[in-house]
């Protein structure tokens, strides 16, 4: 490692690539408004015919998703051995769906095995815009999210 | 079996969330842009009960200075089979002051994306949660990226 790299500048992705991506994680994190601010929450999602899904329980994080104002997702990921990360974000608005067997067979087997809570509604996030930027961290890495490609359970 | 289950979700003590917050260094700020909530990936340091996080000047500057954002970070314990979140909700300011810049350089705020990050944000929280949960798929939690980023934290 040199001291001072040269440091390309990030590169931005293309649609196919993005959704290739969003793909490859099951974690993200959600970006919604509340009321008068900004909220975050980690959510599985899955990937279902140009569309994502999540499931959640009754609270915060149903409400603003579907409070009318529209959402954002991200996703990222890093490759420890080259230290190529990348980050998409999906910006979209979102519905309430009903769990139908065709939306089950797509995201049943991600979104069910969890801890026991009860997590009934499942929202899709339509996109209407998709960014994604891949690039070199930096050195010192000090990346990246634990969360990425894992299983969460348990959110509200 | 045990007689008594772990409940779902658990809230975490200010404590815990500030802990967490001062181990950890990347982040993910939520702001409003053009009325539509974005989310960017940050670095940041803790800077006594603030966090500070560079940007360049742009979209995410403007907007984080005009409106309330909200900072996230979350991670597993493998010990505990346990995720958690803390979020930190609030408003920002632009630090100017070049010996306040100093001391969070030597705090290391060092930002790993390339491009231009002139500008360093100060974010006054006013809200701090956090919550852990417990999740029954451990196989799942064992990614190469886990192990990524333990390997680089040692």
């Amino acid at each position: 490692m040199t001291n001072k790299p040269a440091i390309p500048e990030p590169e931005n992705l293309d649609i196919k690539q993005c959704w290739e991506l969003l793909r490859s994680v099951s974690v993200g994190r959600l970006a919604v408004w509340a009321d008068d601010h900004p909220d975050i929450f980690p959510i599985n999602y899955k990937v279902d015919h140009g569309t994502l899904v999540f499931r959640t329980g009754e609270g915060t994080k149903l409400h603003a998703s579907l409070g009318g104002t529209p959402v954002a997702l991200e996703a990222d990921g890093v490759d420890a051995s080259s230290g190529i990360a990348w980050s998409v974000v999906v910006k979209g608005t979102t519905e309430s769906i009903k769990l139908t067997q065709d939306v089950l067979d797509t995201v049943g087997l991600l979104l069910f095995p969890w801890q026991a809570g009860r997590k009934d509604h499942f929202v899709r996030i339509v996109p209407t815009s998709m960014t994604g930027r891949r690039f070199k961290v930096t050195p010192p890495l000090t990346w990246w999210s634990p969360l990425d490609d894992a299983t969460l359970a348990g959110l509200e | 079996m045990n007689a008594k289950p772990d409940p779902v979700v658990e809230r975490l003590a200010p404590d815990e969330c500030w802990t967490l917050l001062e181990q950890t260094n990347v982040g993910r700020l939520a702001v409003l842009v053009d009325g539509h909530p974005d989310i960017f990936p940050v670095n940041y340091v803790l800077d006594r009960d603030s966090i500070v996080f560079r940007t360049g000047v742009g979209t995410k500057f403007w907007s984080t200075m005009t409106t309330p954002c909200a900072v996230e970070i979350d991670g597993y314990r493998a010990d505990s089979g346990k995720a958690w979140s803390v979020v930190v909700r609030g408003r920002t300011n632009l630090i100017l002051d070049h010996q306040e810049r100093a001391g969070v350089d030597a705090l290391g705020l060092d930002p790993w994306q390339p491009g231009s990050k002139d500008f360093y944000l100060r974010l006054i929280p006013e809200a701090v949660t956090g919550r852990r949960f417990t999740t029954k798929r451990p196989d799942l939690w064992g990614t190469p990226l886990n192990d990524a980023r333990t390997a680089t934290f040692h």
